[in-house]
C-alpha cells in the first residue's frame, strides 16, 4: 500500500530565546524583567514623548495642505482622501502613545470619514476640515489626557460640525 | 524568580515614521535589549536580513532574535514584509518571531496578520508596559510552527481548550499525512 503524501508538518523547536534571556533551565513561569527596569524605561519614555507637539507639526501641516487641496480642487478629493486617511490612521496610533488620546479619537473618526465610500461634496470636506482643526487645537493647546472641560468642548464642536454638514 | 537579561539580543525594528522608530528603539534599549537595528523601510530591512544570512561579519550581527515592524508602510507594508520573512527562499530565518505594530485594532485585520504567520500584534497606542508584555510573550512562546499548503507560521491555536463535541480535525500527530519535526 502506498504511503500517503505528507500534507502537514509540525515543527517543534526549542525556544532558544528563553534560554538566551534567562539562562539554561529557565522556564516562562519563573522569569520577569529586573525590578525597577520597566519603571525606569517608562520614565525615559515619558521624557522622550514630551516633544511630540513640535515633532508632529509637519504632519499637521501636511493634513492642512491636503484639506486645502480638497477645498480648492473637487476633482482631487478622492486621491487626497486616501492620503488623509493614511495620516489619520497614523495619528490614531500615535495620539494615545504620546499622551494625546483626543488626537486618537479624532484620527479614528477622520479615518472613517475618508474611507472608500466617503462623500465628495463640499459639506463632506467641511467635516474633514473640522476633524483636522480639532486635532490641531488639541496639539497646539497641549491638551493631554481626556482634556477635561476643553476636551469636552472640542468633541462637542466636532459633533456639531458633523451634524451641520452631514 | 530570576530576571531576564536581554543584553545579548539583536532586534530589528522597521517603521517609516522616524519618531516612532526612535521611540521603539529607546523603549527596547530601556528594557535592556543589547542591540536594536532600525530601518525606515522594509526594503532596506530585507537587504540587511539577506546580508546577515550571507555575511554576518559584514552585517555586524550573527543573527537577529526577532523583528518588530509597523504594518502600514509604503511601498512594502508590514504584511508583505512578513510574507517575505515566512516564505521567501532568501529569508534569514523563516521561524523568526515577528511582532507587528499597528493601529488596526479590528478583529478582521488582526486575523489577516495571524493568517500570514505573525507571532504577536502590538496595538498602537502602545506603552512601555505593552511592549514589555509582548517581548515576554515572544520569549516565552512554546508554540509549534505549522506548515501546510495554505499556511506557514506559529500554530494559530494558542490554547488547548477541552471540547466535548465531535473532533472534526481530520489530522493529528499520528496521521500518516503528518510529519512532526523536532529540532
Amino acid at each position: 500500500m502506498e504511503k500517503p503524501k505528507i500534507t502537514v508538518k509540525f515543527y517543534r523547536t526549542r525556544n532558544r530565546l528563553l534560554e538566551k534571556a534567562g539562562g539554561i533551565g529557565t522556564t516562562a513561569e519563573n522569569n520577569s524583567f529586573p525590578e525597577g527596569l520597566i519603571e525606569e524605561a517608562e520614565s525615559q519614555f515619558q521624557e522622550q514623548i514630551s516633544d511630540y507637539p513640535e515633532w508632529v507639526q509637519g504632519t499637521l501641516n501636511r493634513l492642512t495642505s491636503l484639506v486645502e487641496v480638497c477645498i480648492n480642487f473637487p476633482n482631487k478629493r478622492v486621491v487626497s482622501y486616501k492620503q488623509i486617511q493614511e495620516i489619520a490612521h497614523e495619528m490614531k496610533g500615535q495620539g494615545g502613545t504620546f499622551g494625546y488620546p483626543l488626537v486618537s479619537t479624532f484620527g479614528d473618526s477622520l479615518y472613517d470619514f475618508t474611507g472608500l465610500n466617503a462623500g465628495v461634496t463640499d459639506n463632506h470636506v467641511q467635516v474633514i476640515k473640522a476633524h483636522v482643526d480639532a486635532m490641531k487645537a488639541t496639539i497646539t493647546g497641549r491638551i493631554q489626557g481626556d482634556g477635561g472641560e476643553i476636551g469636552i468642548q472640542l468633541k462637542a464642536m466636532l459633533a456639531a460640525a458633523i451634524k451641520q454638514y452631514k | 524568580m530570576s530576571e531576564f537579561d536581554l543584553s545579548g539580543f539583536n532586534i530589528l525594528v522597521v517603521d517609516d515614521n522616524k519618531y516612532m522608530v526612535s521611540l521603539l528603539r529607546s523603549t527596547l534599549y530601556g528594557l535592556g535589549v543589547g542591540n536594536v537595528k532600525t530601518f525606515d523601510n522594509a526594503k532596506e530591512a530585507i537587504e540587511f536580513m539577506k546580508l546577515v544570512k550571507d555575511n554576518p561579519v559584514k552585517a555586524g550581527v550573527m543573527q537577529i532574535d526577532f523583528v518588530v515592524s509597523n504594518w502600514q508602510m509604503a511601498p512594502i507594508d508590514g504584511l508583505m514584509f512578513l510574507r517575505w520573512v515566512r516564505s521567501h527562499k532568501e529569508s534569514l530565518n523563516r521561524f523568526i518571531p515577528f511582532l507587528m505594530v499597528t493601529g488596526f485594532g479590528d478583529q478582521t485585520k488582526v486575523e489577516e496578520a495571524r493568517d500570514l504567520g505573525v507571532s504577536e500584534v502590538l496595538a498602537k497606542p502602545f506603552s512601555v508596559l505593552s511592549v514589555a508584555d509582548k517581548i515576554l510573550q515572544i520569549i516565552s512562546s512554546q508554540r509549534q510552527f505549522v506548515q501546510n499548503k495554505d499556511y506557514f507560521g506559529p500554530d494559530r491555536r494558542r490554547r488547548i481548550v477541552p471540547y466535548n463535541g465531535n473532533d472534526r480535525r481530520t489530522l493529528n500527530d499520528k496521521s500518516p499525512e503528518v510529519k512532526v519535526i523536532y529540532e
